[in-house]
């Protein structure tokens, strides 16, 4: 599927005076609304969508910054605001309850949000809320020298702007450093950077990459709020994911959890891209070859 | 209207914890005072390394127009100390919310002073958006930080906030540094006596108060993350700001305000003249006369 033949199955809604782009498929009352992970977009869950769709109403956006939504020019993004801007456009779509699935970047939005609604500050329903490749205890990631340049105020500025570098980045992230040799997705990542690239999203990437003081900052509000959840929470665990090290997950195994909480190990890397029907069975325990 | 306060009696710090009650929030002790009988309500927001406890002078007069809601941060105060986390705006936001919920308050007038500017521009933050219950009708600023540059977080800022930490560090390092910071923010020092800043250095150090793990450090960071979320807060306010500053405020830059109320007609500035960073201490009458105004 091309960027545009996605850009024409969704639509956008005006949330704040930003317009926001949403995929909304499926008939189903049971809804599942998705905060896609950085620095992609909505277009992640292209390959998922169709099936998912038979069993779910699936609602997903681009959060302000990424994807097709606006990008608005010199804008720190929080996370706050990310979630800030999710649970209005929630609420102008008309759900009143819903299961939250998140990935990455999307899981300290989906996290904040909990603190929310553990706080009774939303009445939105939450069934339940799973959480994907997510480095939750980040003073344990390993960054990368790139990335660590990329933080820094001074020279991010113009790293920033060695545009293919970009490219590569995200290429290596989906090719060299995943374990899974059947990825030959060189057209598709080809694509995801193209959308980057508009509305001048490169240069967003240095604002939009502050989330990582940010996850700094709120390291207790959301791992407490994980901790008092009363709602249920899945998360998937991947071994292999080259950002999210084990030891991260070393750590949040020995510390005690809240029976709400279900661990998963994705030990075979099942990704939404790779094999969506593998990663579908996995975390909703849809079988496309049983139906 | 004209207001008359004795300036000259001092409260003791436990004849102050004795106004209030411990409030659990969230598994966090709120110590909150909750006096007058009336229908209109303010909550008092205070600001940092001081308490609720600043209030003192105001709160008799002001409790005769207002139901006054007073209530110390979590960290500070009589309220819970944390000494292995940082409790960051955001919470604190929560919890202020949490609280107006658990009192029941409608019809909110907010104040906020240094510190808890910051837990207000947040606060309006979240009702431009719509996504808070409560009915808070009027805010109204004081002395603090309110950004109000739209551009980006530039270099300049990075000194400012440098300049803040260190003051802000230097602070906590012992009774007599305190001391000098909190006179120097008077216009007049001797509108503050050593009695009052010993009840206020007692609360400080209350429950190890000064051990807030890296307390400036995490705090200027947030200033720099919500730069642009809380600049756009105050611009795009959809309920009235009004701010009561003391002329003479070293600590911060007055000119800001000014700027502010320039780009925002909606926003108003009563001045207090001859009177520095806390005019609640150092000019009650004339600041509870600006409240009633406002």
């Amino acid at each position: 599927m091309t960027a545009e033949d996605w850009k024409s199955r969704g639509k956008f809604y005006s949330v704040a005076n930003q317009n926001i782009f949403v995929i909304d498929e499926g008939s189903s009352l049971d809804t599942i609304v998705i905060l896609h992970g950085y620095p992609t977009s909505s277009y992640d869950y292209s390959k998922i969508l169709p099936e998912l769709s038979k069993h779910y109403r699936v609602v997903i956006h681009d959060h302000l910054g990424f994807g097709f939504s606006d990008k608005p020019k010199s804008y720190t993004y929080s996370l706050i605001d990310q979630a800030d801007f999710a649970l209005q456009l929630w609420h102008k779509i008309g759900l009143k309850e819903v299961t939250i699935l998140a990935h990455d970047y999307g899981t300290s939005v989906a996290k904040e949000i909990l603190s929310r609604k553990n706080h009774n500050l939303i009445p939105l329903k939450i069934k339940r809320i799973i959480l994907c490749n997510s480095s939750m205890r980040l003073e344990y990631l390993h960054l990368r020298n790139m990335d660590k340049l990329l933080k820094d105020k001074k020279l991010g500025r113009y790293i920033a702007r060695l545009t293919n570098y970009g490219f590569k980045k995200i290429k290596d992230k989906f090719k060299n450093k995943n374990l899974n040799p059947e990825i030959h997705t060189n057209y598709d990542i080809n694509k995801v950077w193209d959308k980057l690239d508009t509305s001048e999203g490169k240069n967003e990437i240095l604002l939009l990459s502050n989330f990582i003081n940010e996850r700094y900052t709120f390291w207790h509000r959301w791992t407490e709020a994980l901790k008092n959840s009363e709602i249920p929470v899945k998360i998937i665990w991947e071994k292999s994911d080259p950002v999210a090290i084990k030891e991260i997950a070393i750590v949040l195994a020995t510390e005690e959890i809240n029976e709400n909480l279900d661990w998963i190990e994705n030990e075979r890397y099942f990704s939404i891209l790779e094999n969506p029907t593998n990663w579908l069975n996995l975390v909703f325990n849809i079988n496309e070859s049983k139906r | 209207m004209n207001v008359s306060i004795d300036n000259t009696m001092v409260m003791n710090s436990s004849d102050w914890e004795k106004k209030g009650v411990l409030i659990p929030v969230f598994d966090k002790e709120i110590f909150t005072i909750d006096i007058g009988n009336h229908q209109k309500c303010i909550v008092i927001l205070h600001g940092y390394l001081t308490s609720s406890y600043d209030y003192y002078k105001v709160l008799p007069e002001l409790s005769k127009h207002y139901r006054v809601v007073l209530l110390d941060f979590v960290g500070f105060g009589f309220s819970e100390k944390l000494d292995k986390q940082y409790f960051t705006t955001i919470d604190q936001a929560d919890c202020v919310l949490e609280l107006c919920r658990l009192l029941n308050l409608n019809n909110i007038t907010l104040f906020a002073h240094d510190y808890g500017t910051e837990v207000a521009q947040e606060i309006i933050a979240r009702q431009n958006y719509s996504l808070i219950d409560i009915t808070i009708e009027k805010y109204i600023l004081g002395n603090g930080n309110m950004t109000i540059d739209h551009s980006c977080y530039l270099d300049y800022h990075k000194k400012v906030n440098q300049h803040v930490s260190k003051k802000l560090i230097a602070m906590l390092a012992s009774f007599g540094m305190y001391k000098k910071a909190i006179k120097e923010a008077f216009f007049d020092e001797t509108k503050i006596s050593d009695t009052e800043l010993i009840e206020m250095w007692h609360q400080l150090e209350l429950n190890k108060g000064r051990d807030v793990i890296n307390f400036i450090s995490h705090y200027i960071r947030e200033r720099k993350i919500f730069w642009h979320r809380w600049v756009k807060a105050l611009n795009d306010n959809k309920v009235p700001i009004k701010l009561i500053l003391g002329r003479q405020d070293t600590t911060n830059i007055n000119a800001n305000s000014n700027t502010l109320a320039d780009k925002n007609e909606d926003i108003e500035i009563l001045w207090i003249e001859n009177c520095g960073h806390y005019p609640m201490l150092e000019s009650p009458e004339k600041w509870v006369e600006a409240i009633l105004k406002a």
